[in-house]
């Protein structure tokens, strides 16, 4: 009975109080949330929103576990990226399905101090129950900054910790103090707050906006003239007035009309107002700010913000980053291959034949595959920006390279995503949630797909190795391949930032989003934090993509496998039995002559499949082009991934060798002739219509899982195959059609 | 706005500078800036208010964005935005 009466009546719905880490971008709220939270972290996503959510639990010294939630980064409660919005919304109770959280800690740069409090009191203002963690002391200790935790706990009316969060300093004394703080209440009282002692421009309009809205509100006399202040600044920018009625919208704007104002004025002179109070108040906590630059950072700025050298270096480490997601991830990937294949191999050998076995082998299992294989490139990727991230080399990048990818209507940080994209478009576009502005962060995650990835290449080297004379030197030291393989390259490169520049002026119009960006001093990366984002990452790759991945694998087994009516194989038996009772060819001849039935019935069946269908299917399509049934039928495999392009045109074909590198299917596609006319199927000016195809296609549908994902619509996903799909169909045929006229073959 | 009017008209007029016309390392502090735009009020809520002293560390190669470093922090600044701040170089520059 005793352990009975413990249990909560509510078992199973119990709701735990919820603790919110807020702070400015960079303070230090990640690697709190790590501290207090462990392993024990949960990532999801806010209802309809792209912005990340990181839950996690944490059990206080009193044994009571309460929920914890890490917001993302914002400089002010007035800012508007979505991200900001969501910090704010949950900060306030006013985000859909959000608890509104009891207690909130606030996390300060305490070696920028001033900036931080920024927020800091805004919230106060609002009467949201503060804990103040005075992050990064290490760093103001260096700069000579000696702040006084007690006489700013003084000042502000709240508790104050400090800390040195990566060196877990300090963890023990927030702990405790998150316990005493009372929730649901405003414990900084007794102290004038901003809002007492606002400037008289705002004064009047604040005064007579609370009495308006007064009726509604049963909070403090302190509270209820933020909330006007807080109207008057977000009311008329109109991005999201559904949270508030339209009932305070109309007085608020009645307000800022008899009083001459507008927001943006009402927000301007709000910030220099409180900038301008919180200098008294860093002067009584004795906090007084040094402007001296940090040693380190300033020496290491001279080299990496240089004007020549800064790029050269920026180039080296991207180059850096970029071949080891292109080469080093190779062999993790062939390592979950040999794995995929053992599994195959038991469960071939384990399991009766049949239809059922075909579906395990070949659609579940190589889809598995399927998703797991990029997981080396995810990790790699997020390794390398987590690692410049936390150095804060990040920062620099974008820095850097603003100007030239503004040019192109692009952010300064869509740059690392897109040039991820060359070895694989699915880590790339999972980077893109850096890009602050929903647009602009849209038309990096089209275009990425059309920068040339990785699983490309095998095509390039077969059509290359097919239709040209691959190691035919040219100009010296180029030869023939290297330099068709160039042009390729460079093909993605100009219509990604065509087409980036054309949805930026037309259907994702928008105004260049203001910079905002800070160059933080560089600091030791921490790899606890690295490792449970990359864990973080892996999941979400996992757990989201990797669903539709693997459904997407089983249906094309289906489409590649599947007779609409049953076929007559009955010639290749009959083939067989003539091979064994033939006594003329002996055991080798015999295991030859039954490898070589084999490989035509294959294709005879992938012929006769709902795939072999739709590659006749399309060949009216794609004749224009240049490209027969069977080149139909790889592209229409190739959706699984590109490179599976090269292993169905060697099914169809009848070819048992699916390798780029041998010369069996090259041969084999040198010699094939169109049956109509006897000329050659594979010319050179075919073959270039194909790998221009394949640059503009977007074939592969483990890309359109991850768009469905990161945007949160089909619509995307949709929009993305199709115009790639156009963009393709008349980019090869006016390399075909064009080649012809100037008189190639 | 914040600096009275009538004390920035009996300064010289050679001492209020556009801050993208500064020369790069000089300290300066801001006047006024337009707060019409929505990255001003960004760069204000970041701490480039008016009142308090920067120095302008950088350009990057292309010759925008500039870095500016502000007590506590430093920021970047697009050139068009750097436009619209107007500041005045400190005595000590002079040095
Ligand atoms: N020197 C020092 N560095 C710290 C301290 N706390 C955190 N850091 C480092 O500061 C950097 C930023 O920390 P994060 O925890 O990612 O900051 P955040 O506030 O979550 O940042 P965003 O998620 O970008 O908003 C990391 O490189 C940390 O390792 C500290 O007390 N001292």
């Amino acid at each position: 009975m005793a352990v009975l009466s413990k249990l909560p009546h509510t078992a199973g719905t119990v709701k735990h109080r919820l603790i919110a880490i807020a702070g400015n971008p960079n303070a230090g709220k990640t690697t709190i949330f790590n501290a207090l939270t462990g392993t024990r972290q949960k990532v999801g996503n806010y209802a309809g929103v792209t912005v990340e959510r990181k839950t996690g639990k944490l059990e206080l010294p009193s044994g009571e576990v309460v929920e914890v939630v890490d917001l993302p980064g914002c400089y002010s409660l007035a800012a508007r990226s979505p991200e900001e919005q969501i910090a704010h919304d949950v900060l306030l109770g006013e985000a859909v399905g959000e608890q509104r959280p009891d207690k909130v800690v606030v996390v300060l740069d305490a070696s920028n101090l001033r900036r931080n409090l920024f927020l800091a009191t805004q919230l106060r203002d609002l009467g949201v129950p503060l804990v103040v963690a005075l992050n990064m002391m290490d760093i103001a200790h260096e700069k000579g900054m000696e702040i006084s935790s007690e006489k700013l706990a003084a000042a502000l009316g709240c508790p104050v910790v400090p800390l040195v969060a990566r060196k877990g300093e300090g963890i023990e004394n927030l702990l405790a103090e998150l316990e005493d703080v009372p929730c649901n209440q405003c414990n900084c009282t007794g102290v004038p707050r901003f809002i007492d002692c606002l400037p008289s421009t705002l004064e009047k309009p604040v005064q007579i906006l609370t009495e308006g809205l007064s009726s509604s509100h049963l909070t403090d006399a302190e509270t209820a003239r933020s909330e006007a202040l807080w109207l008057l600044i977000s009311t008329l920018e109109g991005d999201d007035p559904a949270k508030i009625t339209p009932a305070k919208v109309a007085l608020a704007r009645r307000v800022l009309h008899e009083s001459k104002l507008s927001t943006r004025q009402v927000r301007a002179i709000e910030t220099s107002a409180r900038f301008r109070y919180l200098k008294d108040l860093m002067t009584a906590a004795n906090a007084v700010e040094q402007d001296l630059p940090h040693r380190l950072t300033a020496l290491l700025d001279r080299a990496l913000l240089h004007r020549v050298l800064g790029p050269i270096l920026f180039l080296t480490i991207m180059a850096v980053v970029f071949q080891s997601i292109f080469s080093w991830a190779t062999p993790a990937m062939d390592g979950i291959q040999v794995l995929v294949d053992k599994l195959s191999i038991v469960t071939n050998q384990s399991l009766p034949d049949g239809l059922f076995k075909q579906l395990l082998l070949e659609g579940i299992i190589s889809g598995v595959g399927n998703v797991l294989v990029f997981l080396p490139q995810i990790l790699i990727l997020f390794f390398f920006i987590g690692l410049l991230e936390d150095l804060g080399y990040m920062a620099r990048a974008a820095f850097l390279m603003d100007r030239l990818m503004a040019k192109a209507g692009l952010d300064g940080r869509a740059f690392v995503p897109l040039l991820s994209s060359f070895a694989c478009a699915i880590p790339g576009i999972m980077a893109t949630r850096t890009i602050a502005a929903r647009k602009d962060r849209l038309v990096t995650i089209l275009v990425a797909p059309l920068m040339s990835c990785s699983a490309r290449l095998p095509v390039y080297t077969l059509v290359i190795g097919t239709v040209f004379s691959a190691n035919q030197h040219v100009l010296g030291v180029f030869t023939v391949g290297g330099l068709v393989l160039l042009s390729m390259y460079l093909l993605s490169i100009v219509v990604g930032v065509t087409m980036a520049a054309i949805f930026k002026k037309t259907i994702l119009k928008s105004p260049p989003p203001p910079l905002l960006l800070e160059l933080p001093t560089y600091k030791l990366p921490s790899l606890k934090s690295i490792m449970l984002n990359l864990m973080d990452r892996a999941k979400l790759f996992v757990a989201r993509a990797g669903t539709v991945i693997l459904a997407a694998t089983v249906i094309l087994w289906g489409v590649m496998n599947l007779q609409l009516h049953p076929v007559d194989t009955s010639a290749f038996d009959k083939a067989r039995i003539a091979a064994r009772s033939n006594p003329e060819l002996g055991n080798n001849g015999y295991e030859k002559a039954l490898a070589k039935i084999n490989c035509q019935e294959a294709a005879f069946k992938l012929e006769h499949s709902l795939g072999g269908r739709l590659g006749k299917l399309i060949e009216p399509v794609i004749a224009p082009l240049g490209f027969d049934w069977k080149m139909g039928v790889g592209i229409v495999a190739s959706f699984a991934a590109r490179e599976v392009f090269v292993s169905g045109l060697a099914v169809v074909n009848g070819v048992n060798d699916g390798n780029e590198n041998t010369s069996s299917l090259r041969e084999h596609l040198q010699a094939d002739r169109n049956p109509a006319t006897g000329a050659k199927i594979y010319t050179p000016l075919v073959g270039i219509s194909l790998m221009v195809f394949f640059v503009l296609a977007c074939q592969c549908m483990s890309t359109v899982a991850i768009v469905r994902r990161e945007t949160l619509s089909w619509k995307w996903p949709i929009f993305m195959i199709s115009y790639m799909g156009i963009l393709a169909w008349l980019g090869a045929f006016a390399v075909y059609h064009g080649g012809k006229l100037l008189g190639f073959s | 706005m914040h600096l009275p009017f009538a004390r920035i008209e009996k300064m010289p007029l050679s001492e209020i500078v556009p801050l993208d016309q500064m020369p790069l390392g000089t300290r300066c502090r801001v006047l006024s800036m337009d707060e019409d735009s929505e990255s001003l009020l960004r760069l204000m809520e970041m701490g480039l208010i008016p009142g308090v002293e920067i120095t302008i560390e950088r350009t990057a190669p292309l010759n925008s964005p500039f870095s500016v470093r502000l007590p506590g922090c430093t920021l970047a600044i697009r050139r068009e935005d750097a436009e619209r701040v107007l500041v005045r170089p400190l005595e000590e520059n002079k040095g």
